[in-house]
């Protein structure tokens, strides 16, 4: 740098000398700012609350979708448009921020030469450096729409077309997307009704609820025809072992040893009554007994434990003789007609297991058959309820786009108004300093490298191999 | 004056103002400081500040005297001070050598005698006609302009004014001329003089015995030396050596040095 002072010193003042014209010459711009939310993903906007309440998750929009609106050809040119036919177009300052002199707005395109179309198309090209939307640092949903130009009755004027804009073009974008939604849903709708009239839905639905009533019927009756068997059976059942026991009871009788068994225990038991009587006699008188009324008790006693052992050790008998008898007259009576009965309650039996059987056999026949239109009705039965379904979207969405609201609400009063030239001090100043540095270092490497100047003793040997260096020229002083 | 070298006396004038100054005064008071090696009383003296560079350059030239060189041009690419402070130092240095013999000759040739450092000091000199005989014309009278007995100037213009004379003659000239000193300092005019009047200089330049190029450091450029370089060894003059300038010193403004501004700045 030393070598080279006069590049070293005039670059940065060169550079700085053009940042100070550039800052300088720049116009004052005015900016209006106003704040704005988007309300598309909150609960409480009035289409999403709607949307919620019919079941619809309506599309939200994004927050860089919200900013670059502001780059939309769409948008800038809805907004060119309304500036062109705003009444107070000829008094608008729309002249770019590097205008050297101020151009009345219809002055602005002279190369269109009087066409609307092209002078909105470049107005919408400029517009681009007028509109901005920026986030707000804390809140997401939360934006602002900054509009600069170079008075601030154009950028007040500008602001209030740009935010009807921005709402006309919200709403417009929702109406798109419902009825895009619409008559995509309506042409599936047409395409599944079709698909399900070509397999004949509603022929397949109705056999199975006909085979469904009738496998019910058939259910029905089995279960009664079950229950009649069981009660039929049990009965039958019972017959035969009341017939069974008659016969036992017929075949056994009473025996001949029953009978004198019965005959010897009757004797003993009337011989211990006498004799009970007559001991119970004796001892009423035992007062007037005489010599031989105590032998003749104690032989009576004798007698009695006697008999009384000799009952003992017969075989019991519950009921008499004569009573098995007549029981068994009884019951030889009533077999004739339990075994009637019993043949008849058989055939019954036998009536109800065939018809059982043959109802199971039907009940088999219709299960498999319910199974199978069970099966198919399931594999259409997806469809199906896509179809409803789809029915269904369509009422959301008609109803839905019947009731758009837009999801970006402004505030009330512009946030700012400020005044300020495009590029700033110290922005002009680092970029100056950046750039004269840069320019600085490439133009003394290329003097460094293409310089043929001799500067000291080693240079001069290096260019001049073999040549002397004497030495310096003597330098004199006076005194 | 001192022998030594260290503090070289080169010049001392006298006020013009000084009612007593007169030359013969001068010369006896110089005469008898140089013998006596006492500092000089006089008001204005010139002191080699570079002393230490001043005897390495001139002991090689002494070395080169000694090997039988006479005649030593200083060139540059427009540093007429600095080719005059060079050869003033050398002649100063030759002009205090006690190894050499008493009356050493030594003349300075320039074509700039009243401009630059030569300037005040021509002044100081006498100013008187050197005689020159040749076999074939009248004989020629060349104006010297003598530094107290140490050394001769002449101007280097009026010797080429004899160019016109026939070819022959004006080399014999030369020759009687370059006769009369025992070392010769030309101060050699710059190059596109030379270019431009290549016939009338062509004799002097034969003259040179060796040639040393002032380089001012930080402006002479390696193509500006090599063209000198080139130039005179057309002639068969070998470049002795380089003396390098200090940085800043002015450099004369002639065409060819001149550049323009972007130039200078980029290349």
């Amino acid at each position: 740098m030393k070598r080279y002072r006069y590049i070293s010193l005039g670059v940065p003042l060169l550079s700085g000398a053009i940042s100070c014209y550039l800052y300088f010459s720049q116009n004052i711009i005015a900016t209006v700012s106003l704040g704005f939310k988007s309300v598309s993903n909150e609960t409480n906007s009035p289409t999403n609350a709607f949307s919620k309440m019919l079941g619809e998750n309506n599309d939200t929009v994004s927050p860089q979708e919200i900013i670059e609106i502001a780059s939309s050809q769409d948008f800038l040119h809805a907004v060119a448009s309304a500036i062109m036919t705003n009444e107070n177009f000829d008094k608008l300052n729309l002249n770019p921020f590097s205008a050297k002199k101020i151009e009345p707005s219809y002055k602005l395109f002279p190369e269109c030469e009087g066409d609307t179309d092209c002078q909105t198309l470049e107005l919408s090209k400029k517009l681009k450096d007028f509109i901005d939307i920026r986030q707000h640092s804390l809140v997401k949903t939360k934006f602002f729409l900054d509009v600069k130009t170079l008075d601030l009755y154009t950028s007040r004027a500008l602001l209030k077309i740009v935010t009807q804009a921005m709402v006309n073009s919200r709403i417009e974008s929702m109406r798109r997307g419902l009825s895009e939604q619409r008559s995509m849903t309506h042409e599936l709708i047409e395409k599944k009704t079709k698909e399900l009239n070509n397999i004949n839905f509603a022929k397949i639905t109705n056999e199975f609820k006909l085979l469904a009533a009738n496998y019910e019927s058939v259910e029905r009756r089995l279960i009664d025809l079950n229950a009649a068997y069981q009660s039929k059976q049990f009965e039958v059942g019972r017959m035969e072992i009341v017939l069974r026991q008659t016969d036992n009871a017929i075949n056994r009788g009473a025996s001949d040893n029953d009978r004198e068994i019965f005959s010897q225990q009757e004797t003993l038991r009337n011989q211990i009554s006498q004799m009970t009587r007559d001991i119970h006699s004796f001892e009423m008188q035992k007062g007037s007994w005489g010599t031989s009324d105590g032998v003749i008790l104690a032989q009576l006693k004798r007698e009695w434990r006697q008999k009384k052992n000799e009952l003992a050790r017969l075989p019991s008998q519950k009921h008499s003789v004569t009573i098995v008898d007549k029981f068994i007259e009884q019951k030889d009576r009533d077999s004739n007609f339990t075994n009637f009965e019993y043949m008849v309650a058989k055939q019954e039996l036998v009536n109800l297991k065939t018809k059982t059987e043959f109802l199971s056999e039907e009940k088999k026949q219709l299960v498999t058959k319910k199974n199978e239109l069970e099966q198919k009705l399931e594999q259409l039965k997806p469809g199906f309820e896509y179809l409803k379904l789809l029915e269904g979207k369509q009422v959301q969405i008609e109803l839905l786009e019947s009731t758009i609201v837009p999801d970006i609400v402004f505030d009330q009063r512009a946030a700012s108004e400020t005044f300020f030239k495009r590029a700033e001090k110290e922005k002009i100043g680092i970029f100056s300093i950046l750039i004269s540095l840069f320019v600085m270092f490439c133009v003394l490497v290329y003097r460094y490298l293409f310089d043929s100047r001799i500067f000291n003793e080693v240079e001069a040997k290096r260019s001049f191999d073999g040549v002397e260096i004497i030495g310096v020229v003597p330098d004199f002083e006076q005194f | 004056m001192t022998s030594t070298g260290n503090a070289q006396l080169i010049n001392q004038f006298l006020a013009e103002n000084s009612p007593a100054t007169t030359e013969e005064p001068t010369v006896l008071r110089l005469e008898k400081i140089r013998k006596s090696k006492k500092p000089a009383p006089f008001t204005y003296f010139y002191k080699v500040k570079n002393h230490h560079e001043l005897f390495r350059v001139g002991q090689s030239y002494l070395n080169d005297y000694n090997n039988g060189v006479r005649s030593f041009a200083i060139s540059s690419l427009g540093y007429q001070a600095s080719q005059q402070r060079t050869i003033l130092g050398l002649a100063s240095f030759f002009d205090h050598q006690d190894s050499l013999k008493e009356n050493l000759k030594i003349g300075i040739i320039s074509d700039n005698l009243f401009l630059g450092p030569f300037k005040t000091i021509v002044q100081s000199s006498s100013a008187k006609g050197m005689m020159l005989n040749t076999s074939t014309a009248s004989k020629v009278q060349i104006l010297v302009h003598s530094f107290y007995g140490h050394f001769d100037f002449v101007d280097l213009n009026e010797l080429i004014g004899f160019a016109n004379m026939p070819d022959s003659t004006f080399d014999e000239l030369i020759k009687e001329f370059l006769g009369q000193f025992d070392l010769v300092f030309w101060d050699v005019p710059e190059l596109h003089k030379i270019q431009t009047e290549r016939s009338s200089y062509y004799p002097m330049i034969m003259c040179f015995d060796s040639l040393t190029i002032i380089v001012a450091q930080g402006q002479t450029r390696r193509e500006e030396v090599d063209r000198i370089r080139t130039f005179f060894g057309g002639y068969g003059i070998n470049l002795k050596g380089l003396i390098l300038d200090e940085p800043g010193n002015p450099r004369a403004n002639n065409p060819e040095t001149k550049r323009p501004w972007w130039k200078r700045w980029f290349n």
